[in-house]
């Protein structure tokens, strides 16, 4: 139980310095509401990273104010008032930026632990 | 979809409409555009949950604790949200440390000093004292405040020591200030409540001497 505790705080963590990373890239595809980012990070990730949904607010204020989205409010076809986040051209670059920086490290964890793609245990090899 | 201004928050019923008002309590409980914003998204993305949950096929009340429990805590978002908004510029963020510090740093400071002016004091001034007389001569409370005075910084190991008693909370008090949450917590507004009414009393009683009206000003204020 402690362990399994544990093991979901790391994982919570490694989600945590990378969440960034994961807003710019689902809405690289176009702009989209809170609870859309929070299913779509979900689903490409194989349901792997399981986003706290309360957490994607404060976050997305953040990158509002660091200007790498933007937003406005929208009605749906239902006529349910909605925040709609879009990429800007700075989120773009900061997209780039921790994309490469993500790459840099996986390579890194890689090469070090003989793994020859980075989260797929399968492909492990035999040594460096 | 067409662009808007921004909306009122929606009305909602039950579990979500007190989850609502529990997140919109955290944020303050004064409605602003900013808590206006994030309650209105918060109750939408609770709703959507809930369509989600109606889909897989819960219960109305399953898919309310699961959009729920999906969601977290409401205090918590609210304190990270505050976090965020109040962290917008480096003015409020040091406004924002220096309040938490003062605050900290005065709860801190007031106990040992209180304290260890008024042992100190009755020490000296009724060596032979026992503790029933406390609660029996009401003139021991003046005497003990104005016996407190000349003691302070009679020796340079008395000066040094209260030095250290005056300073050393001030800066673990910064230093605690800095992690606390936004606003402070009710315990600690109480435990001030309490010194500052002690203080109070504590000032009056030397009424009225030049240091007890000096004590109960630092004090109190």
């Amino acid at each position: 139980m402690k362990r399994a505790r544990e093991e979901s705080s790391q994982w919570s963590n490694l989600l945590r310095g990378n969440s960034q990373l994961l807003v710019l890239a689902v809405l690289r595809d176009g702009p989209k509401h809170g609870y859309a980012i929070a299913q779509e990070i979900r689903r490409r990730s194989g349901e792997e990273l399981p986003f706290r949904q309360g957490t994607l607010y404060p976050l997305l204020h953040e990158m509002e104010r660091d200007g790498f989205i933007a937003s406005d409010w929208q009605i749906t076809d239902a006529e349910r008032p909605r925040r709609v986040y879009r990429l800007t051209l700075r989120g773009e670059a900061e997209y780039e930026r921790l994309l490469a920086r993500w790459k840099r490290f996986s390579v890194a964890v890689a090469r070090l632990t003989g793994i020859d793609h980075a989260g797929d245990p399968s492909t492990e090899t035999s040594g460096p | 979809m067409r662009e808007i201004p921004p909306p009122k928050p929606p009305a909602l019923e039950g579990r979500l409409a007190d989850y609502v008002s529990a997140f919109r309590r955290a944020l303050g409980g004064t409605p602003s555009a900013f808590s206006s914003r994030y309650e209105c998204e918060i109750a939408d993305h609770l709703r959507l949950l809930v369509e989600d949950g109606l889909a897989r096929g819960m219960s109305v009340e399953e898919a309310e604790t699961w959009a729920i429990r999906q969601v977290g805590r409401p205090d918590e978002i609210a304190s990270t949200l505050l976090e965020a908004y109040y962290d917008d510029s480096p003015a409020r963020s040091l406004t924002r440390a220096l309040g938490r510090g003062v605050l900290v740093a005065f709860s801190i400071a007031a106990v040992p000093q209180l304290v260890s002016t008024w042992l100190l004091a009755w020490k000296t001034h009724f060596p032979e004292a026992d503790l029933a007389r406390l609660a029996v001569d009401p003139t021991w409370f003046r005497e003990l405040g104005i016996a407190s005075a000349p003691l302070i910084g009679a020796t340079p190991v008395n000066a040094a020591l209260y030095a250290i008693a005056l300073v050393a909370p001030w800066i673990v008090g910064f230093a605690v200030g800095q992690r606390l949450p936004v606003r402070p917590s009710r315990y600690l507004l109480a435990a001030q409540t309490v010194l500052a009414a002690y203080a109070l009393a504590f000032g009056a009683s030397l009424w009225p001497t030049t240091d007890g009206l000096l004590i109960a000003l630092v004090h109190v204020v």
